[in-house]
This record gives structure tokens, sequence and C-alpha cells, in this order.
């Protein structure tokens, strides 16, 4: 297990580099406290900064499951936790009508009636392993979804009134993140270790790319990734992140290219830029000028 | 590990930094303190960075704390007490107010950040303590396990000698004021 084997920061930074994942020191000394405490780590940033590769990158390093609740507005317990299988309880109820059994309420409330949904997944007492609880973008979901969780992380446990409580033997390692498009409530954030991942530096944008593709030509790399740190320095409505970085190294690869040229960026930065006014301001004169410094710079 | 004496200085000021934070409006309470202490038994309390992110990471959970965080914690780790005439903390304790450098006395040198600090185990840095902190040059730039008795009785001293530690709220205004 690695939470008892992982003696330091250094060596946890180095197992996520191992799994291609370049976490600064910052980020390391979160992710390690969390592992040591059993607390939750709750990631904000915007979107595609790695937040949601840490939880997989962590399922990897401790050789366990991933379960993953993706947040959205609306989300409620029998999404999130537990549904009572209603279509096999009335399957049951018919077959034994038709066998003229008699059946009482609790033949028809007992675990194999249960559908247990993301967070009761995690808690179960069955699995052999503790998993990797990933809460993803929880700013989507509701205040009164944050209050259940709130609860739920304090003692990792659920209780299902016909059934009774399950309590998590192993708790998991829970990994919340947002993308902070509302403010998340800080009782929830005060139960967790916050981190803020950034936008990566020029060095460190590099370095993931070299990392993940390291097909690609070094000047490539080195042009592109200086070319989207020169874009979100821009206003635009979405700014790239990391994974539209190496999406855009992806696709000049497979165009075969080792170099940025002013035709193939205007024809390429549907995979850097979603909207068609960001994809507007930066064509043209903005495309030479940014081609011309990332040019200069090798 | 840290030695039981040091220790004890060590927890003393982690409190009265949890003190400063929770003056400057961020909201830190008992249970994190005792969490940033459990903590600190998994980190290097030498390394300054290491430190620095573990406080960080239990003590904020709001991205626009950080700056404020961040230039409590220069200033309470890292300044000498000489330098702590006054602080004026202007309307800081205003969530959210726009990051504004803090008032103190000229004449202080730059620190690096920690973001900026080197993260090998060769750079290691001392951390120092504002409230144990001796005018004698010496006393600033050692690490507690250095210590001699003598010196930790003076350290000591010190600290009771500074104790007057004041906390006083105005309308609008927040005064940290060290008498040395």
């Amino acid at each position: 297990m690695l939470n008892a084997d992982l003696s330091s920061i250094e060596e946890l930074q180095a197992q996520l580099r191992d799994k291609l994942y370049i976490a600064d020191r910052g980020l390391a000394t979160a992710i390690f406290l969390a592992l040591k405490l059993g607390r939750p780590l709750f990631l904000e940033g915007e979107a595609g900064v790695g937040k949601t590769e840490i939880a997989k990158v962590l399922t990897e390093l401790l050789d366990t499951e991933l379960i993953r609740l993706q947040c959205y507005e609306g989300l409620d317990v029998s999404q999130a936790v537990y549904e009572w299988n209603y279509t096999r309880q009335m399957m049951h109820i018919r077959l034994a009508e038709s066998r003229g059994e008699k059946l009482e309420e609790k033949d028809l409330f007992g675990a194999e009636f249960l559908l247990k949904r993301p967070l009761l997944k995690a808690i179960d007492a069955s699995a052999s392993k503790a998993p990797v609880l990933l809460i993803d973008e929880v700013d989507r979901s509701d205040e009164e979804f944050e209050a259940y969780l709130l609860e739920l992380l304090s003692d990792f446990q659920v209780t299902i009134p016909e059934i009774g409580t399950f309590k998590a033997e192993r708790p998991p390692v829970v990994v919340v993140t947002s993308n902070r498009t509302r403010e998340v409530h800080d009782a929830l954030k005060r139960r967790c270790l916050y981190f803020w991942i950034d936008y990566p530096t020029f060095q460190k944008e590099l370095e993931i790319v070299r990392a993940k593709l390291p097909h690609a030509s070094a000047q490539l790399s080195s042009q592109v990734t200086r070319f989207v740190q020169e874009l979100r320095r821009m206003e635009l409505y979405k700014v790239p992140g990391v994974a539209e970085t190496l999406d855009w190294v992806n696709a000049l690869v497979a165009l075969d290219k080792e170099a940025l040229d002013e035709s193939i960026v205007e024809d390429t930065l549907g995979a850097l830029l979603k909207y068609r006014d960001d994809v507007d301001r930066v064509k043209g004169d903005q495309t030479q000028a940014i081609l011309g410094r990332v040019q200069a710079a090798g | 590990m840290v030695p039981e004496a040091e220790g004890r200085h060590l927890l003393r000021n982690l409190v009265l930094f949890g003190r400063v934070l929770r003056g400057l409006g961020l909201d830190v309470n008992p249970g994190r303190m005792i969490d940033l202490v459990q903590a600190l038994s998994h980190v290097e309390v030498g390394v300054r960075s290491d430190f620095y992110h573990a406080a960080r990471s239990l003590l904020v959970h709001r991205r626009d704390d950080v700056p404020l965080f961040d230039e409590a914690f220069a200033m309470f780790w890292q300044k000498p007490l000489g330098e702590w005439k006054l602080v004026e903390i202007k309307g800081r304790r205003v969530r959210r107010s726009p990051p504004k450098p803090l008032t103190v006395t000229p004449n202080i040198r730059p620190e690096p950040s920690p973001e900026s600090l080197p993260e090998d185990a060769e750079t290691r840095q001392v951390i120092e303590l504002t409230k144990t902190y001796s005018e004698r040059d010496a006393l600033r730039t050692r690490d507690f396990s250095d210590l001699s008795e003598s010196e930790l009785d003076e350290v000591q001293r010190l600290i009771q000698e500074t104790s007057a530690a004041r906390w006083s709220a105005t309308p609008g205004c927040f005064f940290i004021s060290f008498t040395a």
C-alpha cells in the first residue's frame, strides 16, 4: 500500500512523475498530507489544469479503483448515493403473487434491491482496498448536495432507513475538484486540504508536453507551449488549458509538422480555442505577432 | 523530529500565527491548528517551503486569501522582532479586499517568496520564529536544534519580555503591535 510506504514528498513527486504527472512541490505536499492525514483533497483551478488527472494518477499509484461522481445541477441522493431498484422490486412482487407467496416489507428492501451510486460504493465495506473517490466539479451541484457531502466526508457513513448504516472500514482517498464557477461553502472546504492549481509556467508546461508526447519534436513542443502561454495572456472567452496544448501538439504531429507556421496555426486553431469569437480574435494579426515572438525565442 | 523544548516554542508560535490569520479574517479555527500540528509530524519543519505549503493547504481555503496568507507568513516567520514596531493592516479584515502591501517600517529587505525557494534539501532554510527572535544575529540564523541550553533560556526570556504583544481593533483599522 502506497500510504504506508510513502516516506517523503520527494518520493511522491517522483512517483507522480513516473506516471507522467508533473506536480510542483506545493501540490505534492498537499497530496502527501491528504494521504497521511486521511483528509479529502480539494482542488480548485481553471478548466484544463489537471485537477481530475490527479485522481486518476493517484488511483494508478495506489493500485485501486476509481469511483467518480460527476456533479451537475440537480444532482440528488438517488443519483449520488443510492436508489431502490423499483423495477426489480415490482417483478419480485409479481412473481411472489403468481406463486401465491406472502411477502413482507423487509423482503423488498434487501441488499439485492439496492442500486449503489458512487458515494455508497466508495464507502462500501466489502471493498478490499480503499478506493479513490473523485467528486468532480462540485461547484456545479446545489448547496443541499454540498451539505450532504459535508456530512458524508466527516464520518464516511451512510444511513439507509430500511437497511441500516454503511460505514467505510477503509475510508476512500477523496479528491474534490471545482472550477470555481461559484464559491463552494467554507464548511466543506474546511474539511479538506485546499490547493489552487494555476496554469503551469512555460518550463513546467513544456516538461508536461515532453513527458506526455515524447514523439513530438523538441522545437514543435517548445513553440506550441510558448504560443499557448502567450494566448493565456490575452482576453479570451475560454483560455486554453494544458489539455488543449496536448491536443494541439497531437494534431500537429499527426500532420507531420516539426515547427509552427502561420497557415498551420490558422488551420488548427480549433484544437486550441473552442469559441468562434476567440478564434476570430486570434487569427490574422495576432497570430502573426505571437508567431513572430515564438519563432524569435526558438 | 523537533525536540520537546523547541516543539513547545514552535507550538506557541503556531498558535500565535493562527491568531494573526484569524485576526486578518481568515477562517482558521483550533481544529485546523490541530490538523496543522499533526501535519507537521509528516513534513520536514526545517524546510521552509514544505512548512509553508503544509500551513497553506490547511489554513487557507479560498484563493483570494492566498496573498494575504503569504504576506502574513512572510512577516510572521521571517521578520525579526525589531522590525515589527507597528504594523498597520488597514481594512484587511474586509474579506477579499484588493491586495495592498502592508505598511511596515522601511529598510526591510525583500524576502524571496516561498514559491521561488529552491527545493532541494541542500538549501534548507531555518525557520525564524518572530516571538523567539533575539536582537543578536546569532540567534536569528540558528535552528532550534542547534541552540544550547543557555540560548534556549535566552529565547524563553525574550518570549516573556515580548509577550506584551497587543491586539487592538479600531473601526476600519487593525493593529498588531509588539513592544520590544
